[in-house]
């Protein structure tokens, strides 16, 4: 059980620092930079009518500053909630 | 039966150019959104560029494999000279001339995606750094004949195949200038990077390029654009407008090497080998389009195809109907252009003239028809191939085309529509029934 725990605690420190690290990217990144992500993630579509739900959100965030930082703060916030989460199970 | 995805008014916004998108945020004063489309149109054509260097990396490479050095280099020869000739002759004389053709050198190489650095500009040269070189430095930095040396091989020296079309570029344009104007410079130290050398031989020591020359030249007109949004301008609609149309002298270069090859194929391989190149050197190449095709909606695809249409130089427009996207080529970027004397410049390079060449038997790779243009024969491959059990992405109507100036018809089948073809796509490539949808491929 203990050892389950330790797993699981190491599990979420490592999703929660790969959360910050994302969400400080996202933060750092200027449009341009997002535009030409997107290009070349092509599976993610070319156009901006996706289907799928998880592109919509990306998409949400283009062209509009204040989504942008509010996405970045957010993964920023719970990627570290995770991971102090993960830390105390550890 | 798939439901109707667009109204009409719909569809014709979402295939609309990138740069008329960008021009109605700048109109809106949205420059985050504008800046976010600068991005995207930066990198606009980025499946084209490396599709066509991979196209032509592995024509070379199968002509070097099955052929010999020999006829490699005696092959490249001709097909540069050929492309090379006509646009040297256009240049003015001097040192006007030798300006324009280091401009034009340089903008194709500032459209491969790469960085693309100004130098210095002495009494003699201009040199340019390439760090890495966009076509064959990416190729060797993704380390593609080491992953494929049966499609990427290295010469007897042990040049890769990509770079050896370049030097055969060089050498025509060298021929046609008298002299030894252009040559490149490999760096030993850091893989894939070049500095380009450009000796001034008719300039007699004046300066070719002003600083504003210089600060253009090599920078892309989206990359220009964000510089001046940096400095607080928003004068960009000359830099953005028809953007798409920027590396038509690349798109139009690769297209003419692709031509000649096929051509030379046919009349001096003939039609077994012909087809051979046309299905290992293109058709393979369309194994990652039918991945991502797994991957994405309808409405994403139309999207992306409508882009690449606009950035292979197409003019077209887009209809739905019940089961499919049909893309109305007026002309289609390469072919069409081509076969209405348009490519590399208008009237510079007509079907049955030099190295291109019209196919004069009917089969399945010309759709039954003759004479038929030897570049459009990559559309009858792919269509063949997506009947065999691929995703329907991409197929062409071979009837539309009346020849020598006519459109085209391009289809992208729906993901939910049933899998029947209809009966004269399938004569057309030589097959009475398609196969079903490989379950490799399914979403």
């Amino acid at each position: 059980m203990t050892v389950l725990l330790r797993l699981a605690g190491t599990f979420l420190m490592f999703v929660g620092f790969l959360s910050i690290a994302a969400g400080w990217f996202l933060l750092r990144s200027k449009q341009e930079e997002l535009g030409k992500l997107f290009m070349t993630t092509s599976f993610l579509g070319g156009g901006e009518v996706p289907d799928k739900r998880w592109v919509r959100v990306l998409v949400s965030m283009h062209g509009n500053e204040p989504r942008r930082r509010a996405v970045a703060w957010g993964m920023i916030s719970s990627g570290m909630l995770l991971a102090l989460f993960g830390a105390a199970l550890n | 039966m798939p439901e109707r995805l667009f109204t009409p008014e719909q569809l014709l916004e979402a295939t609309a150019p990138l740069c008329d998108e960008a021009a109605r945020a700048l109109k809106d004063g949205n420059i985050p959104r504008l800046r976010f489309l600068l991005g995207r149109m930066s990198v606009g054509h980025f499946e084209l560029c490396y599709g066509y260097i991979h196209w032509v990396a592995r024509l070379a490479g199968k002509v070097l494999l099955d052929c010999g050095e020999a006829c490699l280099d005696e092959l490249l020869s001709r097909v540069t000279r050929f492309i090379v000739s006509p646009a040297a002759a256009g240049l003015p004389g001097g040192a006007a001339g030798e300006k324009t053709a280091i401009a034009g050198i340089m903008s194709l190489w500032s459209m491969q995606l790469a960085p693309v650095a100004f130098l210095e500009e002495t009494r003699d040269e201009v040199a340019v750094a390439l760090s890495p070189c966009g076509s064959g430095g990416r190729l060797l930095l993704d380390t593609w004949d080491r992953l494929a040396p049966h499609r990427y091989p290295r010469t007897g020296a042990g040049t890769p195949v990509f770079c050896r079309v370049c030097e055969h570029f060089r050498r025509a344009v060298n021929e046609a200038a008298g002299g030894p104007f252009w040559r490149a410079e490999p760096s030993t130290g850091r893989p894939g990077c070049c500095r380009m050398v450009f000796r001034k031989l008719r300039a007699h020591g004046e300066p070719l390029f002003s600083g504003d020359e210089i600060e253009a030249l090599g920078i892309p007109r989206c990359t220009r654009a964000l510089k001046r949004l940096d400095q607080g301008r928003t004068d960009i609609l000359d830099l953005t407008a028809g953007q798409h149309r920027e590396w038509r002298p690349l798109h139009d270069l690769f297209c003419l090497f692709v031509t000649a090859v096929f051509s030379w194929a046919d009349r001096e391989q003939g039609p077994a080998y012909l087809s051979e190149l046309v299905y290992e050197t293109y058709v393979t190449l369309f194994e990652m389009p039918y991945v991502t095709h797994g991957l994405m909606d309808d409405r994403s695809l139309v999207c992306t195809l409508a882009r690449n249409w606009h950035y292979h130089q197409a003019g077209f427009h887009v209809t739905e109907e019940e089961d499919r996207f049909v893309f109305h080529l007026d002309p289609c970027g390469s072919g069409g252009r081509l076969n209405r004397g348009e490519l590399g410049g208008e009237g510079r390079y007509p079907y049955g003239k030099g190295m291109l060449h019209a196919i004069e038997r009917p089969d399945p790779h010309t759709f039954m028809r003759a004479p038929f243009p030897s570049y459009c024969i990559h559309c009858a491959a792919t269509n063949r191939d997506q009947f065999l059990g691929k995703p329907w992405a991409f197929l062409v109507d071979g009837d539309v085309p009346q020849p020598p100036a006519g459109s085209c018809r391009q289809y992208l089948y729906k993901k939910a529509s049933p899998r029947l073809a209809p009966p004269r796509l399938l004569e057309q490539v030589g097959l009475d029934r398609a196969e079903p949808l490989k379950e490799v491929y399914l979403s």
